[in-house]
């Protein structure tokens, strides 16, 4: 059976995840943590809860050119901040779709990268915009790309003794839009049987970021220009970036079936990112 | 009062947060019971090690199935064969598993937290075996001339179709309190619920108890849907853990158990012929299918494959008709009842036949329906089958009446003429019309005790139980009526076991009709009661008494009365009366959806644009409540027909065990339906007219929806699997049209 603390700084945190040997878990929201607590064969030992960490970076700030969200940044805020709205729609989009209301209340963005399930609302928009997560451990900090963040289902380069200390996404130049798309078989309340997040810059450029459809979240390279106002020519761009998709079937969705919706959510991404006000993400 | 849609009597102490739930209930000194449940769908018990078990804090007790050996298994209610008994399911599992979330230990222990922790440390070795499915029975059913129909038929259909695995999912998990009361010597079980008259005598009878000892308190109830209530391992474990222990002992069941542990339902695949002359009449159905009851036949015995069988020509004439229904078991969660069980099934092949009868024919559904309805003169109807014990005679309906009501309501042929101008600007849109017959107030008896209090008010003593159905408003309303006073003024006290002798509680769509009677003729008795007591006492003649709102009074004599209250006072006690209804035979309300989809044509998803049920009660006592019936149930029914899917792998191992997979229909997948009640056709079998309305609002989704779907999608024909998923519908789009 797990024991709990909760540190108060930093430092505590790490020398409880040191002295977990491996088997530490942090806690925040717990939407996730709580409900696999007793039932995972590698469940934890010690779950820190770091909502009483003071020095932790604020849960949302907004720099110039990038917006930082540490630990604590909870959906809820996510969903409902009208810069992120204008600025970084696709994420904005695809943290109002997480679980319910109750669990946007609690569940927070890095929770949900760090849980690391290839359906996660939130990382196929995180891609798009060129993410970074930095990581601080006993050796210090250390920031890779999003996309390097992802191993397999449930697994992440966070290491046993290291925490995710902020996400970092860059703000797209004026003239960058984006939109997310998700597919589930309710409306409310459900796991998305695909997602997608599509990022258009000003050159007409395509990147897409995929969830539901591969091990880990995925993200395509940025297509050639793309002549916007013939779909033919988005469908002719998504079809050769979502090859790299490679889903399964499951209780939700046959696999062919999956792969049909990324490209039908796609093109929809493309064109929703695209129609959204003239353009202009500002 | 009767037909009055006043507001429920059962809801303010559920609005003001003041109903008792049984996991609201608690006693001092109780203890808390877990059950250990298989993790293996098949297998040998090579060993329970409850040793660790045994020796944790807050643990009161550990038992397995041998220390149990003296329990029998749990008996049928209803429709019990021969062939079915090897079975039945001991409380717990002995020797060998059948499914997983079977029942193979419990522990009891301090507090819910120490018996959840504890459950963890039983040690349970079983060896797997491979997955052992077996036919347990033929139920066989037929009359008319099935093979000379198909000799001479102009078209013969063949389909093969298939429901999914679905269940009643109430908002209250399933829960017991075992409760000996060594003042009484009684053991009292609060949280009983359907059926608690059944569940005390059942118990009693397993534990070996005196049955006066076993009591029965039902408390507020958050949902039932046929699944909850039932008798199962869970209760009979309780009871014999309080009985060990002398001690109350508390269960309530988590989600997670309930979804793998409590009854499933539906899981039938068909395979049908249809003869169908020139003219689009059927005049044969051969229906063979396969039920999979899951691991054990549990109380419900044949029920819904009994059920499927003697409901599947629905409204319709078919001169000849023959059922093969094989009873399968295999390793899944044991099933059962569930909101119109077997009716579901039999109502989707029906209208299936239907709809390809009119395909074949080339003409068109709703007058190929018109043509094979029974008509209203025909009406008593005897099927030639039977089902629970009774013959199946529909005792009236005007079928073509409740097709026309619906087809005006809806402006069939303007509302067609839309859609057909929708499609071809390539929206992919239809409409699909099921129609079917229910069935309601399954006897034999029921019971019905009034006595009038000093002060006025009146107590209504029933054997019927509560399910949320509204059974205090509906009963009040009866009593009301007929002793012309205000409703609110009746209390009424249903799943007190030792309120009443004997009781058959709420399954069936049997309370108002059952209870109700029982109610109108105790009602009566009362009156004859106080006319007689109040001769003397008004010194008139019996003939000249006339009862006045509430009082006796002398005919033509206004100021000459007496309250009842006063009867009894004067009398030396309270009025008392008692009566009760019984009936060999059931009522057979119907109905008709109607229901208009959207399909998406990139992803297949459907959007319910509309959704209409037409429904004929005989006699409706609160419209507002059999509304409320029809929402719930419709909600039910598009459920099961579009997301809801217990399913499982190759070993065995469920895959939905939790509200992320299985999928209920949420307020945004609910349309908000259209209910056109209808009195065309009281029942003649019962003083009241009434006909029961708890079912008819799922009994029709499947097949509405499915005609519906393949018409948006231009793929007549095609639906063949419920539910239907996006996948499916994908996967239909791609292949090509049908030729017909």
């Amino acid at each position: 059976m797990a024991t709990y603390c909760r540190p108060r700084t930093v430092s505590e945190v790490l020398a409880a995840l040191a002295n977990a040997e491996g088997r530490g878990r942090i806690l925040v929201g717990g939407t996730d943590l709580l409900v696999h607590l007793r039932k995972d064969p590698f469940a934890p030992t010690v779950v820190v809860d770091i909502k009483s960490v003071n020095d932790l970076p604020p849960a949302v700030e907004i720099d110039d050119d990038v917006v930082r969200f540490g630990p604590t940044a909870r959906m809820a805020e996510i969903s409902g901040d009208p810069f992120i709205a204008g600025h970084l729609p696709a994420l904005g989009a695809s943290a109002r779709v997480v679980g319910s209301i109750a669990i946007r209340n609690r569940a927070t963005l890095v929770g949900n990268i760090c849980n690391a399930s290839p359906a996660a609302d939130t990382v196929p928009a995180l891609f798009v915009y060129g993410s970074t997560v930095t990581l601080t451990g006993p050796g210090g900090e250390r920031t890779l790309p999003l996309v390097e963040f992802f191993v397999g289902p449930g697994q992440t380069r966070c290491g046993p003794d290291e925490i995710v200390i902020r996400i970092d996404v860059p703000i797209p130049d004026r003239g960058h839009r984006s939109a997310f798309q998700r597919l589930t078989r309710r409306r409310g309340v459900d796991l998305a049987t695909v997602s997608v997040a599509a990022g258009v810059d000003a050159d007409a450029r395509i990147v897409l970021g995929l969830g539901c459809v591969g091990p880990t979240p995925l993200v395509t390279d940025a297509s050639p220009p793309v002549d916007l106002t013939d779909p033919a020519a988005i469908e002719g761009a998504v079809e050769e970036l979502v090859s790299i998709a490679t889903p399964i079937s499951d209780v939700r969705a046959a696999r062919d079936y999956r792969e049909a919706m990324v490209r039908v959510l796609a093109v929809r991404a493309v064109q929703s990112a695209t129609a959204a006000s003239g353009g202009v993400s500002s | 009062m009767i037909g009055e849609s006043v507001h429920r009597l059962e809801d303010p102490p559920l609005l003001r947060g003041d109903a008792r739930f049984v996991a609201d209930i608690s006693f001092p000194n109780e203890a808390h019971l877990r059950v250990v449940r298989s993790e293996v769908a098949c297998g040998e018990i090579v060993d329970i090690d409850v040793s660790e078990a045994l020796r944790a804090d807050g643990v009161v007790g550990v038992w397995t199935g041998e220390d149990l050996a003296a329990v029998p298994p749990i008996d049928f209610r209803q429709i019990g064969y021969d062939e079915l008994l090897p079975y039945r399911q001991t409380v717990l599992a002995r020797g060998s598993v059948r499914y997983v979330g079977e029942p193979v230990a419990i522990v009891v222990a301090e507090d819910a937290y120490m018996a959840e922790d504890i459950a963890e440390l039983v040690i349970v070795d079983i060896e797997p075996l491979d997955l052992a499915p077996v036919e347990a029975m033929v139920l066989e059913g037929e009359y008319g001339l099935v093979d000379q129909a198909f000799c001479e038929a102009h078209h013969v259909l063949d389909l093969e179709l298939t429901v999914g695995r679905h269940s009643g999912i109430p908002m209250e998990t399933r829960g017991l309190i075992a409760r000996p009361d060594p003042e009484t010597g009684r053991l009292e079980l609060h949280g009983a619920s359907k059926v608690p008259h059944y569940t005390c005598a059942a118990i009693s009878t397993m534990l070996n108890l005196d049955p006066h000892t076993v009591v029965g308190r039902e408390c507020a109830v958050g949902g039932g849907f046929g699944i909850r209530g039932e008798l199962y391992p869970e209760d009979v474990l309780v009871a014999w853990a309080a009985l060990q222990l002398n001690r109350p002992v508390k269960w309530i069941e988590d989600r997670r158990e309930h979804l793998i542990a409590a009854n499933h339902s539906r899981d039938q695949r068909h395979r049908v012929r249809a003869a169908v002359d020139q003219d689009g009449f059927i005049t044969a159905v051969d229906d063979e299918f396969w039920y999979d009851q899951g691991a054990y036949v549990r109380t419900h015995g044949a029920t819904v494959p009994s059920l499927t069988a003697a409901m599947l020509p629905g409204p319709y004439a078919f001169p000849a008709y023959r059922s093969r229904g094989h009873i399968v078991l295999s390793n899944k969660t044991p099933a059962g009842t569930y909101r119109a069980p077997g009716r579901f099934e039999a109502t989707f092949v029906c209208e299936r036949v239907v709809e390809a009868a009119a395909r074949a024919a080339g003409l068109d559904p709703v007058s190929v329906r018109r043509r094979n309805l029974i008509w209203p003169e025909a009406m008593p109807f005897d099927r030639q089958l039977s089902v629970l014990g009774t013959s199946v005679v529909l005792d009236s309906g005007d079928y073509p009446r409740i097709l026309d009501r619906l087809i005006d309501h809806i402006e069939f042929e303007q509302l067609e003429t839309d859609l057909a101008r929708r499609r071809s600007e390539g929206e992919q849109v239809g409409l699909g019309i099921g129609m079917f017959v229910e069935k309601s107030g399954l006897g034999p008896f029921d019971d019905v005790e009034i006595t009038v209090r000093d002060d006025g008010s009146v107590e209504v003593v029933t054997g019927a139980a509560s399910v949320g159905q509204g059974i205090e408003t509906v009963i009040a309303q009866i009593c009301a009526d007929d002793l012309d006073m205000d409703y609110r003024n009746i209390e009424v006290v249903h799943g007190q076991t030792d309120r009443i002798s004997r009781g058959m509680g709420a399954f069936a769509s049997r309370v108002t009709v059952m209870t109700g009677s029982a109610t109108r003729f105790a009602t009566d008795a009362v009156k004859d009661v106080a006319r007689d007591l109040a001769a003397n006492m008004l010194e008139a003649s019996v003939e000249d008494l006339e009862y006045r709102a509430g009082a006796i009074g002398v005919r033509g004599q206004p100021d000459r009365s007496l309250t009842l209250a006063e009867v009894g006072s004067a009398s030396g006690g309270e009025l008392r009366a008692k009566a009760s209804f019984t009936t060999d035979h059931m009522t057979y309300p119907y109905g008709a959806h109607a229901v208009v989809v959207v399909v998406d044509p990139h992803t297949g998803q459907v959007e319910i644009e509309r959704y209409v049920v037409a429904y004929d009660v005989g006699r409706a006592i609160n419209p507002m409540l059999i509304e409320g019936q029809i929402q719930g149930g419709a909600a039910q029914g598009i459920g099961g027909a579009l997301l809801e899917d217990f399913l499982y792998d190759g070993v065995g191992q469920p895959l939905v065990t939790s509200f992320m997979d299985y999928l209920m229909p949420t307020a945004s997948e609910t349309p908000a339906v259209e209910v056109l009640l209808s009195e065309d056709a009281p029942s003649p079998s019962n003083p009241l007219g009434v006909k029961g309305a708890g079912e008819g609002g799922t009994n029709a989704c499947g097949a509405a929806l499915a005609t519906a779907i393949e018409q948006a999608i231009g793929r007549p024909g095609a639906v063949t699997d419920l539910p239907v998923t996006p996948s499916m519908i994908k996967a239909l789009m791609k292949a090509a049209p049908a030729g017909g």
